[in-house]
């Protein structure tokens, strides 16, 4: 799982919005630089990611399910608090490492590694609330918001 | 609001519960992860900055029992935990954590056992005329040397018996097992007079019949000590053409040692002390009143098991005035893998770090800047320290032999203690090519006479009281090192000591 999410992160090569060696300590690239032994932070915050969507989605049409809360814009409203928890987490984990020094010493990194990470991440669970909430079935059984979805109503 | 729990709404609020336990739980499908065993090893650490049996102990069960795929690299092949590794990682993960751990703080298995045991330990200070320059100088540092020496020795615990002799055209037994008194007897002998008095042929010195001498006698499971300034004596020859032949002679001894003791190993040091006296030149013309500091040797000769015993136990060390370089002369019969790592940077060019924990360099690229266009360069850190060699022999690139002759190395030593990253290493190595291609590279350490030798060297020595460098050399003695050497390098043969095998894949 830690590739799958790692090769999402990069966007599989193609708009890498930090430094490979950001990928490397955040596939675990130990203080000592010997390995991949340390902690496999692109499988943690991936899983987190994951959790936070879901649980969000979970929480505008099952959990709230409101009348007054099911149009569009309240759907941008709970996205837009699920892109910044998610910037902070991706953001802040790295960030932490690069303070305490908690990192390889061969690797280049930078507040800028983490600001893109964190972009990544809140970028992603955008994009996976959009699918989830894009898919009929999985709001079929709301009350009050089944025909919720980010353009309409 | 009508909240009508579904199927599907309930399905949507456990998922995030069941993935959060589950994310606890990832890592360590037992419990026990990399992670926690960090932690675990820091907290053990905290209080007295080591990690006594117990502790190590709990480490090693976790380790055991964790199905944490991280934990591989401190397991061998088989899965078992491969407790140097555990050491090493622990001592390399304290350092970056600011921890103040050694690593004889650790404790291991095994640890302090040596796999020598006990052995007698045969002491041979030449008395031939040549070496009265040393002990009759004002300054007592050779006389002082050789009391810390025998004291060492004479307390080292691996010491079963110390047998004291001196040695010119025979061998003279002064005292077998001996004791402190008889260290100190010994030591306060060291005399001119003393020297005559012993008898012997003491008017030139035959190297080649003393080794000789020494290498016969030997008995199974001894070690012998020879002190001597190794200056041969041609008297009046052809001196190029008799340090051939002694050099023939020594390599035949040392070539029939070795048929009656495979493991039979040599290590020389070269000490300095002040000489005042009478220095014989290779036409054995006498130079009276030399006043000079020159060098003598300390060879000792006996199993490889037994020469690291004492070099670890750093007994030498701790003589007085020391000792200035040495060799260590092995069996090159198995070339064993030192530990290394490949260096994520500095470099030229581009590499994967993904496999470089398994020596492979994948996705090389050459640099493509103008200024290094086409170079491919990385360093590998090695640590030689569990080797006999010294230290300086692993600075030579001429001692390097690399498979891939388009790659030239340079080596360099590891000063700076604060690097994490390159801690538990004693070497830098620097590969560079511009020929980037994918090969199994292999590094060897080939068994060779080290610079120092031909350094310390003579071929003529007429001229040691005006000729300054003179002074510090040994007149043949490069022959009489090579003669050995190649009873163990034979020279068709490659004799490597060390390997290290990488894998670049572009």
């Amino acid at each position: 799982m830690q590739e799958v999410f790692a090769k999402m992160y990069e966007w599989f090569g193609l708009i890498p919005f930090f430094s490979k060696d950001m990928g490397d300590h955040l596939r675990g690239f130990d203080v000592t630089c010997t390995d991949y032994i340390a902690t496999p932070w692109f499988s943690y915050i991936g899983w987190i990611m994951v959790v936070t969507t879901v649980f969000t989605f979970a929480l505008q049409y099952y959990i709230v399910d409101s009348s007054r809360y099911n149009k569009a814009r309240h759907w941008w409203f709970f996205a837009l608090g699920l892109v910044l928890l998610n910037f902070l987490v991706a953001f802040a984990i790295p960030y932490n490492d690069i303070q305490d020094s908690n990192f390889c010493n061969q690797l280049k990194l930078n507040v800028s590694d983490c600001v893109g990470f964190g972009f990544s991440n809140a970028l992603w669970s955008l994009i996976l609330l959009v699918i989830i909430s894009s898919i009929p079935v999985f709001r079929s059984q709301s009350n009050n918001c089944r025909f919720t979805t980010f353009w309409k109503p | 609001m009508q909240m009508k729990k579904t199927p599907l709404a309930f399905l949507f609020s456990i998922i995030p519960l069941t993935l959060l336990f589950l994310l606890q739980s990832c890592g360590g499908d037992k419990g026990y992860d990399f992670d926690t065993f960090q932690e675990q090893s820091l907290d053990f650490a905290k209080n007295d900055q080591r990690i006594d049996q117990q502790e190590y102990e709990t480490l090693v069960v976790g380790i055991g029992n964790s199905d944490d795929r991280r934990f591989q690299s401190l397991k061998t092949e088989n899965g078992e935990v491969d407790h140097a590794k555990v050491a090493a990682y622990l001592k390399k993960y304290f350092d970056a954590k600011g921890t103040n751990v050694a690593l004889t703080d650790i404790w291991q298995a095994g640890a302090g056992t040596s796999d020598a045991g006990t052995f007698n330990v045969s002491v041979f200070l030449e008395n031939s005329a040549s070496m009265d320059g040393y002990v009759d100088a004002n300054s007592t540092a050779f006389k002082a040397t050789m009391l810390d020496l025998l004291t060492n020795l004479e307390n080292y615990p691996a010491t079963d018996t110390l047998n004291l002799n001196y040695i010119n055209s025979t061998i003279i037994p002064v005292k077998a097992a001996a004791s402190k008194t008889d260290v100190s007897d010994f030591y306060q002998n060291l005399n001119r007079g003393n020297f005559k008095s012993q008898g012997g042929k003491r008017g030139s010195s035959d190297i080649g019949e003393i080794l000789s001498q020494i290498l016969n006698q030997q008995k199974s499971g001894e070690l012998s000590v020879l002190i001597s300034d190794f200056v041969f004596s041609p008297g009046g020859q052809n001196a190029v053409r008799y340090l051939e032949g002694q050099r023939s002679q020594i390599r035949s001894e040392f070539v029939a040692a070795r048929r009656s003791n495979p493991d039979l190993s040599v290590a020389i040091l070269q000490g300095q002390a002040q000489f005042e006296g009478t220095y014989y030149d290779r036409n054995d013309k006498p130079h009276a009143q030399l006043n000079a500091t020159r060098p003598y040797y300390l060879w000792l000769i006996g199993t490889a098991a037994q020469i690291q015993s004492v070099l670890d136990s750093k007994i030498l060390e701790q003589t007085r005035n020391g000792f200035i370089n040495k060799l260590v002369i092995q069996p090159a019969s198995e070339a064993t893998q030192p530990p290394f790592k490949i260096q994520y940077r500095p470099r030229i060019g581009e590499f994967d770090s993904k496999s470089l924990a398994q020596g492979v360099i994948s996705d090389a690229q050459a640099a493509r800047d103008d200024r290094n266009k086409g170079v491919f360069e990385f360093n590998v850190a090695v640590n030689f320290s569990e080797g006999m060699q010294d230290a300086g022999y692993f600075l030579d690139s001429a001692n390097y032999k690399i498979n891939d002759p388009k790659y030239s190395l340079k080596a360099k030593p590891i000063t700076d203690q604060n690097d994490v990253s390159l801690r538990g290493f004693t070497h830098l190595l620097t590969l560079r090519t511009t020929d980037l291609k994918d090969e199994k590279l292999q590094i060897d350490v080939v068994g060779k006479v080290p610079g120092w030798v031909y350094a310390s060297s003579s071929e003529d020595d007429t001229q040691i009281e005006t000729a300054a460098e003179e002074e510090n050399k040994t007149f043949g003695f490069s022959y009489l090192v090579e003669g050995v050497s190649d009873a163990f390098y034979p020279r068709s043969q490659a004799n490597p000591l060390y390997t290290i095998p990488l894998t670049i894949k572009k």
